[in-house]
């Protein structure tokens, strides 16, 4: 997916409202999380003790980091780039993203898009002389983060070429890096070099994935599509919530409700949707992202970062009926992924599920992630089509089995599928073949099968049911009648004729 | 893990263990003439009720959506239905990472093998499931695998389905007797089940049989015909 991500550099000094050319460091536990440009050309670095930077730059203010002014001060760029293009989705305060098409076309291309936003973001930040926002454009989140720190826009199927002069530690996972490191394998493009399946054998799933983005391969593009049912917890206040606290704990547990529900449907959040709506009918809906999915804390700060951001702006309603509350607290899970990609991240997997998904992760390195598969019962008329296998962890395309299949048999469904069709004839009682006449008739009636060389006595059959399938498609149209057979043995079959021929699409084992 | 030493059962196949499950870290050989997947899926069913894990390999053709029907959680299930020559190793690396491991030897298995294999579920604390359908389509015969289980799980005769008749009706609930007998089990226990019930579940029979007395046959639901 076309990205547009828009960097706020240094951020944490500019929402401490502070120039880039004050010398700032931002510190946080003894150590040095963000630097501004002037204590940057000093020499101080992200991770330099306290002591350490001092030392190098004499005149370095230190500020204590505060979270939450981070997210309210950024909640103004937020509402700005917003203001020009919906579903923009923020990954941290700083940082946000937002798909570019369909934008694009509507603002003349993705050049003028990104002069745009870039432009709306630098009005919103209101510190003088603050680090400018840039703007970047690539294939998927992670390579359009990188291009904002670029400010380039990446032409559409460039980003593997983009991202291979970048050092591996900017696929985010330190552990992975030092290993890497000690390889000889020092740029995301030496790492793309290595094939798919070794990486996946040797260092396992997540750096599977890290594998994927250092190719510039976009991030799974079915997460784009939207759950069909969302999952998502509300909660109201009556009388209006006035103080940011209230509602930050009333989110905790929306929050610990909203993972359980995730959780049981084994799935891992990566996009969350917190809408906030007050008293005087102003609503606040925003998107958060994380690559690594959402735990309940986690979802709890975000809803929080924006509530620091959003309530102070909310105009108030008139005196006599007091200051405008938080109403109504909504939280959805935007999209989400299966649960075992991010097992390695989350603290709650039990025992049996991690044992369960190195196991998986072992498979795939002996036979290959196409050999591994997990059971998926789709929409469908043909038993092969309804009982789908697909490979471990993938979400399943297939169409939906909520929706109503015609034709399609009450449970229970047979046990046994013969993916390879068993091919069978069926004669009346007078020796006939039988058949179906183009008006779904039947010619005779099943009297006896020939299955897998020898005849069986029918003493029970249910059909025809009938379906043209795809009809409006000349080469995979297809009309057949399925019918249900019991043999003497009370074996019980389910076949198909098309076209005279019979055969055995699955067994009622 | 190993806490109480068995891998509990639910539904109507716990009660025919003792101890209301699978003693872990023994061989569980299932099999019949016909209905053995059917047996199989509530086995893994009862078995993943809690929480477990299960891994089926060398089975092809297992109905996904008559699994779902019978409660077994898909997103416990890990299916290697092709493991190919390397069979043996996908079976080990099976029964290290779930506690109910379905094999079905693809050729006869070489005893050493076998007994490698059944002391790994043994150290693991698992349960290794050995598929033997009988005959059928499915092509795996038994008596492939050379060694003698320790439970044996088996549909017995003779299965009768209902709610199918001529030119009406479906398939709706089958009648059939099972029969669990072997080593570590003191008497052996037979139980008539509903299996696949209405619904798909296995059904204890003398449930189903009570409401079959009191008129329409079980499981077939008016406008069962579909479509």
């Amino acid at each position: 997916v076309r990205t547009l991500a828009v960097w706020c550099p240094d951020w944490p000094v500019t929402a401490m409202g502070f120039a880039a050319s004050v010398p700032v460091a931002v510190v946080q536990g003894g150590q040095v999380v963000a630097v501004s440009a002037a204590a940057r050309r000093a020499g101080v670095v992200r991770g330099q003790r306290r002591g350490e930077a001092v030392g190098r730059c004499p005149g370095l203010v230190m500020v204590a980091r505060d979270a939450a002014r981070e997210a309210r001060v950024f909640e103004p760029v937020v509402a700005a780039v917003a203001a020009l293009v919906p579903r923009v989705e923020v990954t941290r305060p700083g940082l946000l993203a937002l798909p570019v098409r369909g934008a694009a076309r509507y603002f003349g291309g993705e050049q003028r898009l990104r002069d745009l936003v870039m432009q709306a973001a630098r009005a919103a930040v209101s510190v003088p002389g603050a680090a400018a926002p840039v703007c970047g454009v690539a294939d998927g989140r992670f390579a359009a983060a990188l291009a904002a720190r670029r400010a380039v826009i990446v032409p559409a199927g460039e980003s593997g070429r983009f991202l291979a002069p970048f050092p591996v530690t900017v696929l985010g996972q330190p552990e992975l890096a030092g290993l890497l490191g000690r390889l000889g394998i020092r740029t995301v493009g030496q790492f793309a070099d290595l094939p798919a399946a070794a990486v996946l054998a040797r260092f396992g799933l997540l750096a599977a994935r890290a594998h994927a983005l250092a190719r510039g391969l976009d991030e799974e593009p079915l997460r784009t599509v939207t759950p069909a049912g969302e999952l998502a917890v509300v909660t109201g206040f009556d009388p209006p919530a006035g103080q940011v606290g209230q509602v930050a704990f009333a989110a905790r547990l929306l929050a610990v409700e909203l993972a359980g529900l995730l959780a049981a449907r084994g799935l891992a959040c990566t996009q969350l949707r917190v809408e906030i709506g007050a008293s005087d009918g102003a609503q606040c809906s925003r998107l958060w992202h994380a690559e690594d999915g959402l735990g309940a804390q986690a979802m709890a700060e975000r809803v929080r970062w924006q509530l620091d951001g959003w309530l102070p702006t909310a105009p108030a309603g008139p005196p006599s009926e007091g200051p405008a509350g938080v109403t109504v607290l909504r939280l959805a899970a935007g999209q989400t992924v299966p649960a075992d990609r991010q097992l390695a991240l989350w603290g709650e997997a039990t025992g049996a599920d991690v044992r369960a998904a190195r196991g998986i992760d072992r498979l795939r390195g002996m036979l290959g992630a196409d050999a591994v598969l997990a059971g998926v019962v789709r929409g469908g008329r043909d038993p092969a089509t309804r009982s789908a296998l697909v490979p471990w962890g993938e979400p399943d395309s297939g169409q939906s089995v909520a929706l109503p299949w015609p034709g399609r048999l009450p449970a229970p469904a047979p046990a046994l599928i013969h993916r390879d069709l068993v091919p069978a004839q069926v004669l009346d009682a007078a020796g006939r073949p039988v058949g179906v006449t183009g008006r779904g008739e039947i010619t005779g009636e099943p009297a006896r099968l020939w299955l897998g060389g020898r005849w069986q006595d029918i003493v029970g059959w249910g059909g025809p049911w009938t379906a043209d399938e795809r009809w409006w498609d000349a080469g995979t149209g297809r009309r057949r009648a399925r019918f249900q057979l019991l043999t003497a043995g009370q074996a019980g079959y389910l076949c198909a004729v098309e076209g005279g021929r019979w055969w055995i699409e699955a067994a009622y084992d | 893990m190993a806490a109480a030493g068995f891998l509990i059962v639910a539904g109507p196949l716990g009660g025919l263990f003792s101890g209301g499950g699978i003693r872990r870290g023994s061989v569980v050989a299932v099999s019949g003439a016909t209905g053995s997947m059917s047996l199989l899926l509530a086995l893994l069913a009862g078995a993943m009720a809690d929480g477990s894990w299960a891994g089926v390999t060398g089975v092809p053709g297992v109905g996904v959506e008559a699994a779902t029907q019978a409660g077994v959680p898909l997103s416990r299930l890990i299916m290697v239905p092709q493991p190919g020559r390397r069979w043996m190793q996908v079976a080990a690396v099976l029964v290290d990472a779930v506690d109910v491991a379905v094999v079905c030897p693809p050729a006869r298995c070489p005893p050493g093998e076998a007994r490698r294999l059944a002391a790994r579920a043994r150290q693991r604390g698992g349960v290794l499931v050995v598929y033997q359908p009988a005959g059928g389509l499915a092509g795996c015969p038994a008596g492939l695998w050379p060694d003698a289980a320790d439970v044996h799980l088996e549909v017995t005769g003779p299965p009768s389905w209902r709610g199918l008749g001529q030119g009406h009706g479906v398939l709706g609930c089958r009648l059939v007797g099972v029969r669990l007998a072997g080593r570590r089990i003191g008497r052996e226990q037979a139980a008539r089940l509903w299996l696949p019930g209405a619904d798909g579940r296995a059904v204890p029979a003398y449930e189903v049989a009570r409401r079959d007395r009191a008129g329409s046959p079980p499981g077939v639901a008016a406008g069962a015909r579909a479509g």
